[in-house]
């Protein structure tokens, strides 16, 4: 104990310098402004940041992309909360409750509710980091292929979870995600799959185009229609005027008092998946929403506007992103695309991450932990003096609000990867994404398959390029109960569905993707 | 906080008997059916996949099998959870009577080709993106929304468009460095 103290102190002595501390807001402050546009990540802020850092301390520069990182996911959350277009990946499980908290009147409610889980989450993600950063990194590269394969199998069946009152439809949208993330190379051999010969999809569908289309264009299309039924004298819920509702404010404590179990759940989530290299910061906020409907005695609201959604959803985001520098920090193995990025500053700046750092500089290496902290510091307070401005883009007319969303669409989908064929793509998955809310297909497994789908391949493939009998995946004990814990999943959530129908008579729980 | 509003109904109650509804098969039986058709069209091509790669690396069998069998699972899930749907639908039609209809299906068809009519337009869009510059095909698309959606009067609708498009176009390409289309190009 007195040890993690001492390395506290000795990290926090590192930045507590008027410079260092600018700069860690001046990152949030910018990598907000990224994230706010559908389509600029938070892994493109720091790719783009990164060189202008060169010239930097490290202490400067490594805390400065550490708040751009930060700074990004916190803009995703705010345009997924007020406009339903998810500035990240990571933000669209955000989404599913925090835009419509916002269309009922709750847009300080929602953002707040993600801002104080956000920094939360990361409070959590740092004091994590000063104490289990080496034994928890150290544990984290024992896991093989098939244990990874157990983990995301086990993730995947979280679908069974997402689907609302239509199992079937959840897995026939999980199977066609899974599909759609087939496409591109072959990951063992490498050669083209499900491409027909369009040069564009060798690299596969790229995410940002699809989620951009599946939420943001599909959400266009749907206030199209809305309002001409509004012309035929029909009332509809979207095509009503928000009103903002007097009692749209929540405290800490509040939060605090009403989650704790959730915020508890999600952080040791976020935080054990942080650690795992290439899982990545989309798969656990999923996972954490999931866990969070499946036990709340709220759950029931969960996908209709419910601040917990929002909290559990949050708190593992940013857990995640504090829990991944553990690997970076220790090992050099970044547990996230950002963070890869980020590994190229470190090395820029002739860091090479490692054991031996912390030995040969523990100053700077605690000093970069601290930052991980003081970002937190500088989110919460940017946040609090924005949410107020950022919640009157509700009140903008629609024929401001929606013409500029599409425009921006259009340009974040180009600007992804600088080709008109992300346009297409986002226009067609606006296409699927319209036609899928329109049948009740829900879209959360959909996207949950494609995130997952190319690691559950690789783990699936290259555990059978060990050992080609399928004995492989019982190898050892974590990866046989992932498994088995999979398949009891697979087999029971059925049959509790069908008790929990019969004990709710006809109950109508809607699919928790269709943001209405 | 607790005291929250009920939202409006969003079924279109009213226009459910006054409107005619699509003649497509409107119930998730109909949707099993497409799951059916993508699912085996999955496998087979998973097969046309593996000819190709053992042409391309000879003597790569046994990863070109686990190459096969991935698509192959995946295709097997969404071809059961399509057969699952069609007959859960067919029980509860027995059972009930009363199939499941769409949303889709209780909108007028000038509803329906208006959402639809968006998304070409968006994807059409896309084609003038490099031949016209950046500024035109998403000015002209931004100007009818803003009109669709209420803008008092033509030039204000466009002028809207305009300032929005040149204020994206400046943030990606000079606040970014996030290289666009050309902004004008005739």
């Amino acid at each position: 104990m007195g040890a993690i103290l001492e390395n506290i102190l000795i990290g926090l002595k590192e930045v507590a310098a008027f410079d260092i501390i600018g700069m860690i807001f001046l990152g949030v402050l910018i990598g907000s402004v990224f994230g706010l546009i559908p389509g600029l990540t938070a892994t493109m802020a720091v790719a783009v940041l990164s060189p202008l850092t060169l010239t930097l301390d490290p202490l400067l520069a490594i805390p400065f992309l550490i708040g751009v990182y930060r700074g990004g996911l916190w803009g995703g959350v705010v345009t997924a909360v007020l406009l339903g277009v998810p500035g990240t990946a990571a933000n669209v499980p955000t989404l599913l409750d925090g835009h419509p908290l916002a269309r009922k009147g709750y847009p300080q409610t929602a953002m707040r509710s993600a801002l104080y889980g956000s920094v939360m989450g990361a409070v959590f993600a740092s004091l994590l980091l000063f104490t289990l950063v080496g034994p928890v990194a150290s544990a984290a590269l024992e896991i093989g292929s098939p244990e990874l394969f157990g983990l995301m199998f086990f993730s995947l069946t979280l679908v069974s979870f997402l689907s609302g009152r239509h199992i079937a439809k959840g897995w026939l949208a999980a199977g066609l995600g899974l599909g759609v993330s087939m496409i591109g190379l072959d990951p063992i051999i490498g050669t083209p799959r499900f491409t027909f010969g369009v040069s564009e999809l060798l690299g596969g569908v790229e995410i940002i185009p699809m989620v951009i289309g599946l939420f943001a264009i599909s959400e266009i299309a749907l206030q199209i229609e809305a309002r001409l039924m509004k012309d035929q004298g029909v009332a509809l819920a979207r095509s009503a005027d928000i009103q903002r509702q007097p009692d749209d404010q929540i405290k800490w404590r509040t939060v605090i008092r009403r989650y704790w179990r959730t915020i508890l759940q999600a952080s040791a989530t976020g935080a054990f998946i942080g650690v795992l290299p290439g899982i990545g910061s989309e798969t656990s906020p999923w996972i954490s929403y999931t866990i969070a409907k499946r036990t709340s005695k709220r759950g029931a609201n969960f996908g209709k506007g419910e601040p917990e959604g929002v909290v559990a959803t949050e708190v593992s985001n940013d857990a995640v992103v504090g829990a991944a520098f553990i690997p970076l920090l220790v090992f050099g193995i970044p547990g996230d695309l950002p963070l890869a990025v980020m590994l190229g500053a470190f090395l820029a700046q002739g860091l090479r991450p490692g054991p031996s750092l912390f030995r040969d500089q523990p100053e700077v290496m605690y000093g970069i932990v601290a930052a991980v902290l003081v970002s937190s510091l500088a989110l919460y307070v940017l946040g609090r003096l924005t949410i107020s401005t950022f919640a009157r883009v509700l009140d903008t007319p629609k024929w401001v609000l929606y013409p500029a969303i599409l425009v921006i669409s259009i340009a974040g989908a180009f600007a992804n990867e600088n080709t008109v064929f992300d346009v297409y793509v986002m226009a067609f998955f606006g296409i699927v994404g319209y036609l899928f809310r329109r049948t009740g297909v829900p879209l959360a497994p959909f996207i949950l398959a494609f995130v997952l789908g190319p690691r559950v391949e690789q783990a699936f493939r290259e555990s059978l390029l060990l050992d080609t009998s399928i004995g492989v995946f019982f190898s050892s004990p974590l990866s046989s109960a992932l498994v088995i814990a999979a398949l009891l999943v697979l087999v029971l959530s059925p049959i509790g569905r069908n008790r929990l129908a019969g004990a709710e008579a006809l109950s109508d729980v809607e699919p928790i993707s269709d943001v209405e | 906080m607790d005291e929250r509003p009920e939202p409006v109904d969003e079924t279109p109650s009213s226009s459910r008997r006054e409107s005619k509804g699509l003649s497509f098969p409107a119930d998730d039986r109909g949707l099993g059916i497409f799951g059916l058709v993508i699912g085996v069209a999955t496998f087979f091509l998973a097969d046309l996949q593996a000819a190709a790669s053992s042409a391309l690396i000879p003597g790569s069998e046994n990863t070109v099998i686990q190459g096969t069998f991935y698509p192959r699972v995946v295709s097997v899930l969404i071809v059961v959870s399509s057969i699952v749907l069609i007959a859960t639908e067919t029980v509860r039609l027995r059972m009930a009577g009363d199939p499941e209809r769409w949303m889709l299906s209780k909108l007028p068809h000038r509803v329906v080709g208006a959402s639809l009519g968006l998304l070409v337009a968006v994807a059409l869009s896309a084609l003038a993106l490099e031949p016209l510059g950046f500024i035109v095909p998403s000015a002209i698309l931004a100007t009818f929304l803003a009109r669709w959606f209420g803008a008092p009067s033509w030039l204000k609708a466009g002028a809207c468009a305009l300032v929005a498009s040149i204020v994206v176009y400046v943030l990606f390409t000079v606040v970014f460095k996030s290289p666009l289309p050309q902004l004008l190009r005739l």
